[in-house]
């Protein structure tokens, strides 16, 4: 992924991070570490596949909408503002200019093709948010 | 009939029941707040904060009820630092403690914290909201606390007396317990009645599309499942 700078109209240097450890930690990290990023994230796919995918369609707010007290429905500025902070939090010491987030899914093999030899299917990017403007401050 | 329903009453008025359990409640449920306090503690300016990824504006424009949780009473970091720390000490006193006043603090810090925020929260954490509703009513103190052996003499005073006071804990305690069952009978039912649960598909797309399942063994041994 590129970034073009709109101030000068030169490209960046950019870098990625998966963040699938935290989406989906192993039990270990599940049960001690108590990460609220594991639900924060499955929150952003619900809202982001829902807000890309299927425009016109009601959106969605998280699949466990009713374990909380409130409306779940975020607006795209606080999840900028969370991946502008995850982004700090990743490359501390970076000047960090914009922000993309991608998610991408993995179909998974049918249960009757469970003993097939066939690879499982490539990754498929399901939302792109393009790139965002960097939020500084969020969370300090 | 009119006897035995009669001797019923008087008894669920006049001895508190399961007060044991009730402490072991209180003591999981502070250990369970504690943990959820202090696993996010080094972000919770990020998930809970004024300058949070939920801004305070965003807070209250698109929470309902917002000014019924003590974060949204005020937007200066300092005074979520102040309820925030209050809130984790509350919740210890609580453990360790016991008793209606801090149960009733605990209740409305919980509430607060989870009304604030709830991307972050599961049903384990519904299922908190209900309980610290109905701890109040109930003795959380009489075992497992500094003050358990006070506490004892005091019931041991009222003893074979009838009153409210009995009558409201033992109904409360009969409620928690019927909340409880209702949880794991509802989940119980849920799988019982799907189709996918029964013949075994939903348990091999839970150990695929789960990195926290997926690659452990019992994972390997679904897939040899006939």
């Amino acid at each position: 992924m590129t970034y073009q700078d709109p101030a000068t109209g030169s490209p960046v240097e950019s870098a990625e991070r998966d963040l699938l450890d935290e989406a989906d930690p192993s039990v270990a990290k599940r049960l001690i570490a108590q990460s609220k990023d594991t639900h924060v994230l499955n929150c952003y796919r619900v809202y982001a596949t829902g807000l890309y995918l299927a425009p016109g369609t009601p959106q969605h707010g998280c699949s466990s909408a009713v374990a909380a007290p409130t409306t779940r429905d975020r607006t795209r500025e606080s999840y900028e503002r969370y991946f502008s902070a995850k982004a700090r939090e990743q490359f501390p010491a970076a000047r960090i200019l914009a922000v993309r987030t991608r998610v991408l899914a993995t179909p998974v093999t049918p249960y009757a093709q469970r003993n097939s030899v066939a690879p499982p299917a490539p990754a498929q990017t399901v939302a792109d948010s393009g790139w965002q403007p960097y939020i500084p401050g969020v969370g300090r | 009939m009119n006897a035995r329903l009669a001797g019923a009453l008087h008894r669920a008025s006049t001895i508190r029941r399961r007060l044991i359990g009730l402490a072991v409640l209180r003591i999981l449920l502070g250990l369970a707040t504690i943990e959820f306090y202090t696993t996010s503690y080094g972000q919770r300016r990020l998930l809970w904060g004024p300058t949070g990824y939920l801004s305070y504006a965003d807070f209250l424009q698109s929470v309902p009820f917002a000014r019924f949780s003590l974060y949204g009473l005020n937007s200066s970091p300092a005074y979520f630092e102040a309820v925030f720390h209050i809130g984790l000490l509350v919740a210890v006193a609580f453990c360790v403690c016991g008793g209606r006043t801090l149960t009733l603090l605990h209740a409305l810090l919980v509430w607060s914290l989870h009304l604030r925020n709830g991307d972050v929260l599961d049903g384990g954490h519904q299922l908190t909201r209900i309980l610290l509703l109905l701890l109040p009513l109930v003795t959380t103190d009489a075992y497992a606390s500094p003050f358990a052996t006070r506490r004892r003499a005091r019931l041991r005073e009222h003893g074979g007396r009838a009153r409210l006071a009995s009558a409201v804990h033992n109904c409360a305690v009969f409620t928690l317990v019927f909340q409880i069952a209702l949880v794991y009978f509802t989940a119980g039912m849920g799988k019982i009645l799907n189709t996918h649960w029964r013949d075994g598909t939903a348990v091999y797309y839970v150990g695929h599309l789960f990195g926290t399942f997926a690659g452990q063994p019992w994972a390997t041994i679904i897939d040899f499942a006939p």
